[in-house]
Parts: C-alpha cells; structure tokens; sequence
C-alpha cells in the first residue's frame, strides 16, 4: 500500500466523524456533507503540508471548522445576522424541569452560540483535550474552558434546568443565574 | 445574548460562569454523546469515497502527464 492509499483510508476513516461534528455544528445535513467535501478536498490538496506523525483527526478537524467559519462570516456580511429565530423556537415549557430525554436535546443544543457548539462537540462528544480543542479553534486555553464551561449552562437551561432554583436551593450555584452582573460581596 | 457571541471578545469580557453541578454536567454529557454517537454511526454516503478515489486518479494522471 503506497503513502497516498494509506492518507485515503486515513481520510475515509474520519468521514463519519467529520459529519456528525458538521452536522451538529450547522444542524442540516445538505450543508454538513458539503462542508465534509470541501474539508476532504483542502486535506487531500495539502497533504504537503501535513506533518507525518501529528494529529491527523485534529488536522482535519480544524480545516473543517475554518471552512464552516469563514463561509458564516460571509454570509453575515451578506444577510443580517437572525439572532433569536433559534432561540424563540426552542424556549422549553417550565413544567418539563428534568425530563431530559423527553426534551428534544438537539434543539436544546442548536440554541447554543457556534462557539459553544464547537467546543462542546470538540471536547464532549469527540474526546479532544482541552488543549487540541484550544489549537482547533485557535483559540486560548482558558478561553474553550470557559466556552464549554458557559455551553454547558446555556445547554441546561434551554433544557430547561433551573439549576439554581431546582437543584440546590443553597448559595452554592448562585452565579448560574446572576450571569453577567457584577458581584456584589455584602 | 447577542454581546457574547463575538468570538474575539465575548469569552473573556464576560464575568465567569459557575460551573453546573458535578451530576448534571454529568447527565447533560451522557446525552450528548449519545446523540453525537447515533450521528457518528450513519452510512457513510458514497459520495466521499468516490471523492477521495477521484483525487487520487486526477494525481496519478497528472503524475503521468509529468513524466
């Protein structure tokens, strides 16, 4: 088996992965298989560029999300962002605190930022560390933290867990809910 | 929400977030991978495999070419 025919199994070998993160990140399916594509094309055009040994599985990853990223922010420029259309469809009525698996999770999630997406499918669903997840995304360490620290609060609530109020009545969790103001110490 | 969606600024501007509790982070990851996992096992189409096939035959052609 030559080099090539061994980076085409490699890349194959990746393809389902590469489209669950893909779908999860833009949640339709036409447009996580064209994403899929053109990440397999990029690869398959700089495999020069790709050093024998490292992370094949990040590398691949990476391109994927900086083609998803730069195709958003073109489309941005091009449409007004519609910020809230996601978040008025999936608001979860109160009286169903807890029943996770009733909910539709995968709205829950879609109603996360992009960013938080990312991270969390990165480090939650794929098993990337958070400093592959960090190199992915080009972003610093303590900042995917940070991400996948508030995406796991953002994903609560739109499941509707209140876990200040339903969880733990004590001080403890108190930050969840006052995200954003300032605390004040008495 | 708005605010904290710029990917440059948002992150560290915001004051920081609580972490949820040890169960239900535990419980709310469960679930992700669950559904991350029945995505993972979908039936690769055709398509790439006949992608990565066509790439490797535009090289050989054009290595051909070369010589």
């Amino acid at each position: 088996m030559t080099q090539r025919d061994a980076m085409e199994a490699s890349l194959i070998a990746a393809v389902p992965n590469l489209r669950a993160f893909a779908n999860s990140l833009c949640g339709d399916p036409t447009r996580a298989d064209d994403l899929v594509q053109d990440t397999l094309v990029k690869a398959w055009a700089n495999l020069a560029r790709f050093e024998e040994g490292s992370n094949l599985r990040a590398w691949l990853f990476t391109i994927l999300r900086n083609t998803y990223f730069s195709e958003l922010r073109k489309r941005r420029r091009e449409v007004e962002d519609c910020d809230g259309v996601f978040a008025d469809r999936v608001s979860v009525p109160p009286e169903q605190h807890a029943h996770m698996d009733l909910i539709d999770f995968k709205k829950a999630f879609a109603s996360l930022s992009d960013e938080q997406k990312e991270v969390l499918l990165l480090v939650g669903a794929e098993g990337f560390s958070y400093e592959e997840a960090a190199e992915i995304t080009g972003a610093a360490v303590g900042t995917v933290k940070s991400r996948v620290n508030r995406g796991r609060v953002a994903l609560s609530k739109a499941l509707g867990f209140e876990a200040e109020e339903t969880l733990d009545p004590n001080a403890e969790f108190s930050g969840l809910v006052g995200l954003g103001r300032t605390n004040i110490r008495g | 929400m708005g605010a904290g969606r710029d990917p440059k600024r948002g992150d560290t501007v915001l004051l920081q977030t609580r972490p949820l509790p040890v169960e239900l982070q535990g419980q709310i990851g469960k679930r992700l991978r669950e559904v991350y996992s029945e995505l993972v096992r979908e039936p690769v189409p055709d398509r790439f495999v006949e992608l990565l096939q066509r790439l490797k035959q535009q090289e050989d052609d054009e290595k051909g070419e070369a010589s």
